[in-house]
């Protein structure tokens, strides 16, 4: 009954006939008729490539080709090759050369073969299989990251009586991450995304009052960094000659906090990646994209082209993207931009050391053209590069360049200490099967790549990013969920079936060794050091027969003896009523964890579905309750301890909801207020409407 | 099926006739609105030109179709375009013109994952593996996530015929 009328409502969904002729248009220009004129050649072009690929396969053995190779190569160990130079452009025609060249290359099929004198036939291939965790984590770079560690500022209003407060989940100790929410112990900021504002509050023993609320510049409000008495807040913008979006970052002097006043703006070419702030010095990176093929358009900053010398070029290239990065000094009053680089790579994760930015890009095997292969050869379907930039007072200058194979989960993959680079990575294999067909062969290349099979490793690299060390291959067939490296101990979450939390001993950075191995159902997305010897991770639970989800998971792990972690116990929050999710398994900034006050809270959303009951009508309603879910943990057992709903019968999962604490208060921000509680009873104190 | 071949108009007119409804039901059902649902067609027929897939059969061709179109209204939901417009109010579908409409209101109104893997499975008739391919999750998640949809359906659905 209900498959018959399904159907037939569904049959009667069609979309009009102006979308279709606009979606074949669109294919048509896609396709791009300009290249059938030079069909002509190019039949003759694949004529003499066929010939010479025939001889070529006869007389040329196969070289071993740079995609696979990666920095640091020891000698008798494939895999591991040359190290690839990235240096300063000297002009913009450089820039566009480079461009150019590389669109060349792309478009010619022939030039596999010979050489590049034919000029059509113009394919990107897209593999929809290829590092979708790459995607993913772009978006996660935007939204994550955060740390318990207190950044203190010198100046009279930081002195004295502020209580002790949380502060956003910052990854790495004095590198601030960028949030929606931030909070001094005084005053809590919240830029709304959705309202397009900058709240300010004043929260004091739990009473709330709302001193300023700001119109805010730009299209999507992205995240803010605090600085004292400088807030930064970062925005994108339609920018309608690219096509493309530029990241503004607008700071404002908030000394009084009743009348933030707007001191400076920046505004650079691209979609905003990330940022950081180090010691005052806020660094904003974005990433700029060739919608078109026009070598023309290079990346700015503040309206004007970014110099070339300030462009720096890899020797290889995957893409026309640029990534850029801006530094404005927030000491200076006017919080002037220092410096702005760019590199013609397209970078999703980011991760910063107090002194080194880390840029990474990942690239598939699919991108390298010139590829050259022997067949049933096992390869790596695709590889990470990483430039290091070296950050002095805001001055910016790249000082490394290094890859390894495989892809990262999030910004967590990666670890500095002292000289080492730490870095886990997903690797797919692919085993090279040439095509038989002659004419495909010319026409789609001479492989194609069956994949084969998946491992993760761990992955130390020196000071000129040379890799000296890697793991043994972790678990096998299945993929990197979260990864947190806790002094020279690297712990890695793969997941397939079950979890296994594997620890790595990096101190000896060219032997990495694998100390143990623990198994429980499910897996951690996100793990956080609970103080001595504790990890908490935070992640789903799962079927270890299928390896379904089924439900939310808390697990604290005993890390004390690394060659022997056990989990403590467990708190679940299984679907059987009702599937819930949580902003924490893909934003570790919306979680509110310290383990000085034995706090750790996420929010939850649950969905539910229930009958209402209105005028004899009864109808069954979908919806979404949020709640701020505290948990216990008294050295034995993880329990939930106490839930505070935010917002019921909803319709969508609530996304800015974050948790904060000032003394013994706590503070639940969302998108339209805060409720505040205390932290000893949760009892609502108090409750403030941004509307009102 | 050789690259040239996708230039060619007749080519290109084939594979809009063949697989632009199933494309525009499945985004139509995961956004909800007609002008998003005609983007991400267009969106998954300007990709079929750029990566020039190969196919074996039309059972594949479709398979590959559904699969990005799943994969697009993904990256729409998430992406920064859709973030920056704001939804124009639905009154260009005709509710009350529509039989057996009801039926198709309870579907959408499910989680959007629920009721892709519910159109999939008794519009498309596509077996649980098949489903998985497509919304790439394991077999196990689209089971439960048909036994949900069915268990909200059933509910829904029976409410609303007592009525």
């Amino acid at each position: 009954m209900f498959e018959k009328k399904y159907k037939s409502a569904m049959n009667k969904t069609l979309p009009s006939e102006e979308a279709l002729n606009k979606t074949l248009s669109a294919m048509k220009e896609e396709a791009n008729p300009r290249r059938r004129r030079k069909l002509f050649i190019k039949r003759s072009v694949i004529c003499v490539a066929a010939l010479s690929l025939v001889f070529a396969s006869v007389f040329t053995a196969f070289k071993v080709n740079d995609f696979f190779r990666y920095s640091g190569e020891k000698e008798g160990v494939t895999g591991y090759g040359k190290l690839v130079g990235l240096k300063a452009a000297s002009s913009k025609s450089e820039i566009t050369g480079v461009i150019s060249d590389y669109y060349r290359a792309q478009n010619s099929i022939a030039d596999r073969f010979l050489g590049g004198f034919a000029n059509g036939n113009a394919e990107v291939d897209y593999i929809e299989e290829v590092a979708p965790d790459a995607v993913v984590d772009e978006e996660q770079a935007e939204e994550t990251v955060k740390t318990d560690d207190e950044i203190t500022y010198e100046g009279s209003f930081y002195d004295k009586d502020i209580p002790e407060h949380s502060d956003t989940n910052n990854q790495v100790i004095g590198v601030q991450e960028a949030d929606i929410v931030k909070n001094d112990g005084r005053y809590i900021y919240f830029c709304s995304p959705e309202n397009k504002m900058l709240y300010i509050t004043e929260a004091k023993d739990g009473k709330m009052s709302i001193l300023s609320k700001t119109k805010l510049k730009g299209n999507i409000i992205k995240e803010m960094l605090l600085l004292g008495n400088k807030l930064a807040v970062i925005s994108e913008y339609t920018n309608g000659t690219n096509g493309g979006n530029d990241t503004i970052c607008i700071f404002y002097d908030i000394t009084d906090r009743s009348k933030p006043e707007l001191v400076n703006e920046g505004r650079q070419s691209g979609d905003y990646i990330s940022s950081r702030a180090i010691d005052g010095h806020v660094y904003i990176i974005s990433a700029f994209r060739q919608y078109r093929k026009n070598n023309e358009i290079l990346p700015e900053y503040d309206g004007s082209e970014i110099e070339a010398q300030c462009t720096y070029i890899p020797d290889e290239i995957s893409n026309t993207n640029f990534t850029i990065v801006t530094s404005f000094d927030t000491n200076a009053d006017g919080c002037d931009n220092t410096d702005v680089i760019s590199i013609l790579s397209m970078s999703s994760i980011i991760y910063s050391a107090k002194e080194n930015l880390y840029l990474t890009a990942t690239r598939s095997i699919y991108d390298s053209e010139n590829t050259e292969l022997n067949e049933n050869q096992t390869v790596p379907t695709s590889k990470t590069d990483i430039y290091r930039i070296e950050l002095k007072e805001g001055k910016m200058k790249p000082t490394a360049f290094g890859n390894i194979p495989g892809t990262l989960k999030d910004q967590f993959s990666i670890d500095e200490s002292g000289d080492i680079l730490r870095i886990a990575s997903n690797i797919n294999y692919a085993t090279v099967v040439k095509r038989d067909n002659l004419l495909e062969n010319v026409l789609e290349g001479a492989y194609r790549f069956s994949f084969s099979e998946t491992c993760n490793k761990v992955f130390c690299l020196n000071e000129d990013l040379d890799v000296i060390g890697e793991s043994e291959a972790l678990g096998i067939t299945e993929q990197i969920k979260s990864v947190r490296y806790i002094g020279d101990i690297a712990y890695v979450v793969t997941f397939r079936q079950t979890d296994p939390l594997y620890a790595i001993d990096l101190s000896d950075p060219e032997n990495p060794k694998t100390l143990s191995e623990l198994k429980i159902d499910g897996f951690s997305t996100y793990m956080h050091p609970f103080g001595n010897g504790l990890l908490l991770g935070i992640g789903y639970d799962a079927d270890s027969k299928y390896g379904g989800t089924t439900g939310l998971k808390l697990t604290m792990f005993d890390i004390s003896d690394p060659t022997a972690t056990f989990d403590i116990s467990s708190c679940i929050l299984s679907w059987e009523n009702g599937y819930s999710d949580s902003s924490a398994l893909y934003n570790h900034k919306a979680t509110l964890i310290d383990a000085k006050k034995n706090i750790i809270a996420i929010p939850i959303s649950e969905e539910y579905c229930n009958t209402i009951t209105e005028d004899g009508y009864s109808t069954v309603r979908y919806g979404v309750s949020t709640y701020f879910v505290f948990f216990e943990f008294d050295g034995k057992t993880l329990t939930e301890q106490k839930r505070i709903t935010v917002c019921e019968n909803a319709d969508n999962f609530f996304s800015s909801l974050r948790g904060l604490y000032i003394g013994d208060y706590g503070y639940l921000t969302h998108n339209d207020g805060i409720i505040s509680i205390r932290l000893d009873t949760f009892e609502t104190v108090d409750e403030i409407k941004y509307s009102e | 099926m050789p690259q040239r071949k996708l230039r060619n108009d007749d080519v290109m007119t084939a594979v809009i006739e063949r697989n632009a409804a199933t494309v525009y039901r499945i985004a139509y059902l995961r956004t909800g609105n007609t002008h998003d649902a005609e983007d991400i067609m267009q969106e998954v027929f300007v990709r079929f030109i750029k990566s020039a897939p190969e196919f074996e059969s039309t059972e594949h061709e479709k398979a590959w179709f559904i699969r990005v179109a799943v994969n697009r209204t993904n990256s729409f939901f998430t992406s920064a375009w859709r973030r920056r417009t704001v939804p124009l109010p639905e009154e260009d579908i005709p509710y009350w013109e529509n039989n057996g409409i009801d039926v198709l209101d309870a579907v959408m109104r499910l989680p959007k994952d629920i009721s892709t893997a519910i159109h999939l499975f008794y519009y498309e008739n596509m077996a649980i593996k098949e489903i998985s391919d497509a919304m790439s999750k394991s077999e196990s998640a689209v089971k439960s996530l048909l036994f949900r949809g069915r268990k909200l359906l059933r509910i829904e659905l029976s409410e609303e015929q007592s009525e």
